[in-house]
């Protein structure tokens, strides 16, 4: 009894120590996924709206990244979701065939036989020969636009910024007569991760072409960790890095985070309908750590019941929350 | 009351008017020795990277490029055979054969101008070290796969003439290399090129 008490004692000092503000008994551990049934979402699922999950930072080919997939498939089957956007770091170490299976095509095989597509943008770990990937959809461009509905996606390599790539994104986005521009890309323009943070060169060059052109939301990965940022000149901006890869206890505390989660992988699932962005992030076991809307016009975050975690603040991020 | 003043300032300046003068002249012939000096230099970058394309193309009559494809096995068998077709082709090609002195001073003013502009952007763009052993940088050989790309500055980009889209610029340890982004093979480095920002940090993620 005591040997026990004390070993309670430890694994709570060491759960504390780690920084993990989310106390939850499977965090760390690798639980089964579960009755595909117990997944209850939190977005609408209204007819004709865009639906799509957003993943970063996966291709580890570990038993994260293929609970995270599993997750995946249950949300797809609930919500019917179409595709997937990569962030980047698709494949790391990707320097051989078997690479591509073990880090992409085994652990999303069930969506990928559902029919859902991929478009991946390229991250640090990338090699640029992803483009020509077809599960990939880059059609062998290094940055590319596609479109959904109401909604066009302008996908960037962000590992190198040049001019060619910026006189392209304004001509294309010029051009775009689509309700809804998002962006997104590897390396984030916000970010309260400790490990890397906010790029503020790309932000410099980036950021008053998307704020000229009506770029409503940025999808970025690079930290490993969810975050979603609170609205910057009524751009959303989301850093979702931890869709293989984990940095636990990474999310600092400050005003330019809005949620966060830090203490799992997770991705995100997304629905576009109107002028209405409705996101949920959801843990490798299952959990919705934040939700809420977004509305593109005027840019104004009007979630509610979204947490905002972090080791100083102590709040739960597990419980789902309400629209 | 201040004019006997005013008169000295005015012979000073009427003194020191051929010295400004003397001086602008120098300036005015140095910066025109120096655009020239720039001018050539660019020329030269200019005909060597040309050089290479064209080895990089000859090479792709022999491994011709690859329509977007589902085999993996495809991707990166072409991959390593361009790398080894090109690599035939420029035989033993030496260090400083693109970042020749004379591009190399180039390249330094071109960089130290960037820095002038955003150091501290550029400095956060390079504060991840992901390090690769000098040894394992040479001209001709396969950027090491098992090493990550650093983001490439933004700021440096901009000021460093554009590249031709088969081609990229990376910065690895302290030195900047010019990559085939297709083969990943290196094809020429300008070591030393860059002062590691202060922080710097062990990353591999």
């Amino acid at each position: 009894m005591r040997r026990l008490t004390v070993s309670l004692v430890a694994t709570g000092i060491a759960v504390a120590i780690s920084g993990m503000y989310l106390m939850k008994p499977n965090a760390g551990t690798i639980p089964s996924v579960g009755n595909p049934s117990e997944m209850v979402l939190t977005i609408p699922l209204k007819a004709d709206s865009v639906r799509f999950a957003v993943i970063g930072d996966n291709g580890t080919a570990d038993n994260s990244e293929i609970q995270v997939g599993d997750q995946m498939q249950k949300a797809q089957q609930i919500s019917k979701f179409g595709f997937v956007i990569m962030l980047g770091d698709n494949l790391y170490g990707g320097a051989s065939p078997r690479d591509y299976q073990d880090r992409f095509e085994r652990p999303y095989k069930s969506l990928l036989d559902r029919g859902v597509l991929f478009y991946a943008s390229l991250g640090n770990h990338d090699d640029n020969n992803e483009i020509s990937y077809v599960p990939f959809h880059m059609g062998g461009n290094r940055y590319y636009t596609h479109t959904e509905g109401d909604v066009e996606f302008f996908v960037l390599d962000t590992n190198y910024m040049d001019n060619t790539q910026l006189d392209w994104l304004q001509q294309e986005l010029q051009k775009s007569k689509s309700p809804w521009k998002i962006a997104y890309f590897h390396h984030p323009l916000y970010s309260s991760g400790k490990a890397h943070g906010p790029s503020r060169e790309l932000r410099t060059v980036l950021e008053p072409i998307f704020e000229k052109y009506g770029v409503s939301a940025v999808f970025s990965g690079h930290d490993h960790i969810y975050e979603r940022v609170n609205p910057q000149n009524g751009i959303q901006y989301f850093v979702m890095g931890a869709s293989g890869k984990l940095r636990n206890g990474d999310l600092k505390s400050d005003s330019l985070k809005a949620a966060g989660f830090d203490s799992d992988r997770s991705f995100l699932l997304v629905e576009i309908t109107g002028d209405n962005m409705y996101y949920e992030a959801i843990s490798r076991t299952g959990d919705t750590v934040d939700s809420g809307v977004f509305n593109k016009q005027p840019p104004v975050s009007i979630h509610a019941g979204a947490q905002t975690p972090g080791p100083t603040e102590g709040t739960n991020a597990g419980t789902p929350a309400t629209k | 009351m201040n004019r006997p003043a005013n008169h000295a300032r005015n012979a000073l300046n009427l003194a020191a008017l051929p010295v400004f003068c003397i001086a602008g002249l120098v300036f005015v012939t140095t910066s025109y020795g120096q655009l020239d000096r720039d001018a050539q230099a660019m020329q030269d970058f200019s005909n060597k990277i040309h050089l290479y394309l064209k080895i990089h193309h000859q090479a792709e009559v022999t491994v011709p490029h690859i329509k977007p494809t589902a085999s993996a096995k495809k991707i990166i068998d072409r991959k390593h055979a361009l790398a080894a077709q090109i690599n035939k082709e420029r035989g033993n090609i030496k260090e400083g054969n693109v970042f020749t002195p004379e591009v190399a001073a180039y390249f330094e003013r071109l960089i130290h101008s960037a820095y002038r502009q955003n150091a501290p952007g550029i400095e956060a763009t390079l504060l991840c070290l992901s390090p690769v052993r000098e040894d394992r940088l040479k001209p001709n050989d396969i950027y090491p796969e098992d090493a990550e790309l650093t983001a490439m500055p933004s700021t440096i980009l901009l000021h460093v003439p554009e590249l031709p889209s088969e081609l990229e610029y990376r910065i690895v340890n302290k030195d900047l290399i010019i990559r085939d982004r297709e083969a990943n093979l290196i094809v020429d480095i300008f070591r030393g090129a860059i002062t590691p920002p202060p922080g710097r940090k062990l990353c591999d993620d």
